[in-house]
């Protein structure tokens, strides 16, 4: 045995597997050449009658061999497969031009996600506040995420939101606040907006994290706006949601881009849940959005719009809301 | 952080706080609190006992059978400590079966119980510190001096039980000052009016009685020299050098109180050291003074790949930005951040330097983020530490060193480069504005009251503004404005205590959103014929999108994706459509999904015009897809097709609800036409094309007059894993479809003539289209008399060929002005029939 045997061996059954135009074909052919009595799996067993000091490259040529060949007859094996069944979907031709098609397709009411339905919601009660709502993109400026919001590059603040990127230096928003700025520079004041979206924090998923998950920001901005204003609309806000009158607490909470900034809480199933950031807007991030602080003031707040859904429909595990799951999204009608 | 009760009480008085009121003082007045834990309980049920005999356990060598006497009467306990062996006459810590111990530090509690151990009845338990929650010492049972009398409780000896304050570090993020028991002491002094016990403050130097005090310290003349090279981010460097020192272990108050903040415990010098930090919150680092060369501590920049090993006996090269304190010979600590090893305090230490500093909060931070390096002193000075606070550590490090070792002592004066001392903080205000900016009507003598308690300066005015003395601990960043001042009032205040307020604003209707209306209506009428709205992640996988076709061209990829699977930005919501169906599939079997969502590109086609996001940074499309799942036989299907085949019947019947739902939303007639023979490579394509996983023989553009807004086909079965359905996805552009909308809803007369009618039966090759008969059939017509043409039925079979199939169709004729007479109608008849049979089409007898 020699190096050209195996050569040779590898000139044929290359041949012969690209010639094979079956599925079926291929398949003895392929038995015939790496199988238990295929031929290079023979040449391998027959290595005793090579020279001795040619033994150790033979084996190893002949098992790069087939390995090569395992590998051509299955990427022959897709070829062939998706031919067979492109044979099979030609059988299907439909005349897409054909105006049939009765309904329904389905059987009784499908529902919408409990997000957009709280979402909803809420753009709803602060339309009739007189707020507009608005949007911004997901992938967004370190300049309207944190600069804007005066959270300079090297403030500890930074740490608090773990933070996606991409490639190309840009960022997936961490919150909604990054439309406070785009909002401030596209509208003059005075201004009421909310805009609820999708954030991403780069989070390890349990039950309680997401990397994804929604908020809603809301902003006002008027001449002398106080602190028993903000409290005035979230209790507004809180009342239409629930229903009813809401026990809340507001606490110190720290936001660069609110001063005073508070962490709002509501007693939920007997115990305080963290459910709304809010303050009054910075005097700097007034200014990066081009309105004189001098002037003009309001108040600013990120509601969790998922924490908010998963205590009103008593939500187990947040990764549920993203996951598509038939299961889970037919309890919502 | 933690922060531990009985260590805020040596600095005030707050007896009357219990548990969670204690938690919801500190929660709504100055940072939020994770947890309120009793710590040390154990200790509270421990008595002394004497150890009367101890005997090694006849078969197991590690346990020994000790007859200890509890006062009254002798008992048998089996124990396993080793230093119990040679404590004959000893006194120790001793639960009696009903108490609870934490084994070995254990998170929960165990009951002790009266147990049979290797042969021997073991009443009661010989307990470790770490079984009583004292400090994480569980070696050895707890040995008490001499002076402690048997049936004694173990309290009177090691103190009582103590409760951790577990405080959320986000909520601190800002104060400096805060990261530490004196500081939170001046806090609750502050918000309840108690006394403090101890003024740490009269030792900061940012005022002459303070100087002088520092100046107290030591006397004599150093050994040891100190510099800071200018802009090297060290603002302030002091060093003490203590002599007489020895590094035995710490007492168990002190290791008691480093276990309840979590820190670790090594010997009495750098316990001391850690100990300062969470007491006062100035770090500092003892360094041994015989390994440091030249006797010289020099703060400057670290030179590029200069090495340094750490305390964590890591070694690094370091980075030009790095500030290094360096000797004679190198950098001996990574200033701000961690002490070298070599220059360590070590057994043999009987000489140290105490270095307590100030250094460049942004330069602290890159340090740490550089080297993945966070340390309780990076911690600290990262949040930005007043350099007036370095005389604390070094106070309090000889105050209790001393304390414990009256043999210690300073071996001169302090030694102290001070490059720039930090300017007075003062914060113009007007007490207006912070009733206006609360909406609360406080009294001058309260707001200023409040800020008084606070340490602010209160006594400078002018007419109605003071000037404001921001207090040296809060003016390194955290109080500059008026603002940050209503902050303090309020929050001391209570928020709780602020009416609610409706604001008097001019009442403007807010604008509308045309797309976000679309978006609700369309989501209305989906839900309502039956599909169901998922929501799925913003990102797909490179690997499987280009399996399904998608090029990776433009689109927005990820530096720190969570996997492989989500290493992409989306650029269509296909793939995750496709993996939500195969996961609903192994429940469901007819089912339809949709998804509102949006696609990212890294740039958008130059003419297409974006909804709301100027300067987005990438292109974002809002998309709507659907999905449909109905069972593969397809006669199954049938009943839903009428008239017709059974052929297609799950795409027909997507295909209608999408025309069905933009009519009704949007007045827009929909319709399918082939995919360009050549894809378009255009960014704005990329959508739109035909891809890899559509079944070639049942996909189509969806188009409004000639504008591609969108695809529908059928999913090829083997891109999908263990689904047996047939499955039809549509994708849709949203903000197209919106653009379209047609806007005049003008209304159109009633037509006043009856409309006519006839049927023609055509025969023709079965892969021929329809919408070829149907041109076919209007070119023959007047365009202001067909009113519309109605499919009746579509045929296969006997008698025709195998290859054929027969269309017939419903002509709907009408004249604005007259009812067609037979004569009319013969006439637009045989011109029908002329037209179809000019082509391969046969007219079916």
């Amino acid at each position: 045995m020699t190096k050209e045997t195996v050569e040779e061996l590898r000139r044929t059954s290359i041949a012969s597997i690209e010639a094979a135009d079956s599925l079926d074909q291929l398949d003895s052919i392929r038995r015939g050449i790496v199988g238990k009595k295929g031929s290079v799996t023979q040449l391998l067993k027959g290595m005793g009658s090579a020279a001795p000091e040619l033994r150790k490259e033979l084996g190893s040529l002949i098992n790069e061999l087939k390995k090569e060949l395992e590998q051509l007859a299955e990427s022959r094996r897709e070829q062939l497969a998706r031919a067979a069944m492109d044979e099979r979907l030609a059988e299907e031709w439909i005349d897409i031009s054909l105006p049939v098609g009765a309904k329904p397709a389905l059987a009784g009411r499908g529902g919408i996600h409990p997000l957009t339905r709280v979402q909803r919601e809420l753009e709803h009660i602060f339309r009739g506040l007189g707020f507009t709502v608005v949007d911004g993109p997901e992938v967004e400026t370190d300049y309207c995420n944190f600069e804007a919001l005066n959270i300079p590059d090297t403030h500890p603040a930074r740490d608090m939101q773990d933070t996606f990127f991409t490639t190309c230096g840009h960022l997936l928003r961490t919150h909604t606040s990054s439309i406070q700025v785009r909002s401030l520079q596209r509208l003059s004041p005075p201004l009421r907006i909310v805009a609820p979206g999708r954030c991403f924090r780069y989070e390890r998923l349990d039950a309680s994290h997401e990397h994804t998950f929604y908020q809603m920001e809301g902003m006002m901005i008027d001449r002398d706006v106080n602190v028993g204003h903000l409290i005035y609309f979230m209790r507004t806000l809180l009342r239409e949601i629930f229903g009813s009158e809401q026990k809340i607490r507001l606490r110190p909470g720290y936001f660069p881009f609110v001063e005073p900034g508070f962490e709002l809480d509501i007693w939920f199933q007997g115990r305080w849940l963290e459910l709304l950031p809010c303050g009054l807007v910075h005097p700097k991030v007034l200014e990066f959005g081009g309105i004189d602080p001098k002037e003009w003031n309001g108040f600013a707040f990120g509601l969790g719009l998922s924490r908010l859904v998963m205590s009103r429909f008593q939500i187990d595990d947040i990764r549920h809301l993203q996951s598509g799951d038939l299961r889970f999204a037919r309890q919502f009608r | 952080m933690k922060i531990s009760r009985r260590w805020l009480e040596d600095y005030v008085e707050f007896d009357t706080l219990e548990g969670s009121d204690f938690a919801e003082l500190i929660t709504t007045r100055v940072a939020e609190v994770d947890a309120y834990e009793v710590v040390g309980q154990p200790a509270a049920q421990a008595i002394v006992v004497d150890i009367v005999s101890v005997k090694p356990h006849p078969d197991k060598e590690k346990l020994s059978v000790v007859v200890i006497n509890d006062g009254s009467q002798n008992i048998e306990v089996v124990c396993g400590a080793p230093n119990v062996r040679d404590a004959v006459n000893s006194k120790a810590a001793y639960v009696a079966p009903g108490g609870t111990i934490f084994p070995g530090g254990a998170e929960q509690g165990a009951q002790v119980e009266i147990r049979e151990v290797a042969g021997f009845k073991s009443c009661g338990v010989l307990a470790s510190e770490a079984d009583l929650q004292l400090s994480s010492a569980h070696e050895g049972v707890l040995l008490l001096d001499e002076s402690a009398r048997a049936g004694e409780r173990l309290e009177k000896y090691v103190g009582a039980s103590d409760a951790i304050i577990e405080i959320d570090n986000k909520s601190v993020t800002h104060r400096p000052d805060l990261w530490c028991h004196a500081g939170f002491a001046r806090e609750i002094a502050a918000v309840t009016g108690a006394k403090l016990k101890r003024e740490v403050d009269r030792w900061a130097d940012d005022n002459d009685d303070g100087a002088k005090l520092l100046a107290e310290l030591g006397s004599g003349s150093p050994d040891v020299r100190v510099e800071i090279e200018p802009g090297s981010g060290c603002r302030r460097f002091a060093a003490l050098e203590i002599e007489g020192v020895s590094t035995a272990s710490s007492p168990l108050w002190l290791r008691r109180r480093l276990f309840a903040v979590g820190a670790g415990v090594r010997n009495v010098l750098v316990d001391l050291s850690n100990y300062v930090m969470h007491d006062i919150g100035q770090p500092n680092h003892a360094y041994d003074a015989s390994f440091v060369k030249d006797g010289l501590l020099k703060a400057r920049r670290a030179k590029a790949g200069e090495r340094f090993v750490g305390l964590d006996e890591i070694e690094r090269e370091l980075d030009a930005e790095d500030i290094v304190i360096a000797d004679g010979s190198g950098a001996v600590a990574l200033g701000g951040v961690i002490g070298g090893l070599g220059s360590a305090v070590k057994a043999s230490t009987s000489k140290l330097i105490l270095e307590s500093a100030n250094f460049d909060p942004v330069l602290v931070r890159k340090t740490t983020k550089r080297y993945g390096l966070r340390t309780d002193a990076s911690n600290r000075f990262e949040k930005s530490q007043s350099a007036y606070s370095v005389p604390l550590a070094l106070q309090r490090y000889v105050e209790l060193l001393t304390e414990l070792h009256p043999e210690a002592k300073p071996a001169a004066k302090v030694v102290d480069c001070f490059l720039e001392r930090p300017r007075s903080v003062q914060v113009p205000l007007k007490l207006d504005f912070v009733r206006s900016r609360l909406g609360a009507d406080l009294g001058d003598e309260k707001i200023c009251g409040i800020l008084s308690s606070l340490r602010f300066g209160m006594d400078s005015r002018q007419n109605d503004e003071y000037l404001v003395d921001v207090p040296y601990f809060r003016a390194t960043r955290d109080i500059s404005i008026a603002e940050d001042l209503v902050e303090e009032v309020g929050r001391v205040y209570g928020y709780e205590n602020i009416p609610e307020q409706a604001p008097l604003i001019e009442s403007a209707a807010p604008q509308s959103d045309p797309l976000r209306q679309l978006e609700h209506t369309l989501r209305d009428k989906l839900s309502a014929s039956g599909f169901y709205e998922i929501s799925l992640y913003s990102f797909m996988g490179g690997k499987r999108a280009q399996e399904l076709g998608y090029s990776t061209q433009n689109t927005v990829a990820l530096a720190n994706p969570v996997s492989s699977e989500h290493d992409l930005m989306r650029s269509t919501l296909i793939p995750g459509l496709l993996a939500a169906v195969e996961r609903n599939s192994r429940y469901f079997e007819r089912f339809g999904l949709f998804e509102f969502g949006r696609s990212y590109e890294a740039q958008a086609s130059g003419d297409y015009k974006q909804h709301s996001q100027e300067s987005s940074p990438t292109f974002e499309r809002r998309l709507m897809a659907i999905a449909l799942s109905a069972p593969r036989d397809e006669l199954q299907e049938s009943s839903m097709l009428r008239p017709g085949t059974a052929q297609g019947a799950a795409w027909y019947t997507l295909r209608r609800e999408l025309e069905d739902l933009l009519w009704g939303a949007l007045g827009i007639k929909l319709s399918a036409g082939e995919f360009p023979a050549q894809p378009q490579e255009s960014p704005a394509s990329t959508w739109c094309d035909a891809r890899t996983w559509m079944h070639p023989f049942r996909r189509a553009l969806l188009l409004l007059g000639d504008t591609p807004c969108g695809i529908i086909s059928e999913v090829r079965p083997d891109v999908l894993d263990d689904v047996s359905t047939r499955v039809i996805c549509a994708e849709l552009d949203v903000e197209r479809l919106l653009a379209a909308r047609v806007g005049n809803d003008d209304f159109t007369p009633i037509p006043k003539y009856p409309d006519s009618f006839f049927e023609v039966s055509v025969v023709m090759p079965r892969t021929r289209r329809f919408e070829e008969l149907d041109e076919l059939v209007r070119g023959a017509v007047d365009e202001g008399l067909l009113r519309g043409i109605e499919l009746l039925g579509l045929y296969e079979g006997e008698p025709l060929a195998e290859d054929e199939k027969s269309i017939s169709i419903k002509l709907l004729l009408g004249a604005p002005d007259r009812t067609l007479g037979g004569e009319e109608l013969k006439t637009i008849q045989d011109s029908v029939v002329a037209a179809v049979e000019s082509g391969p089409f046969a007219l079916r007898s």
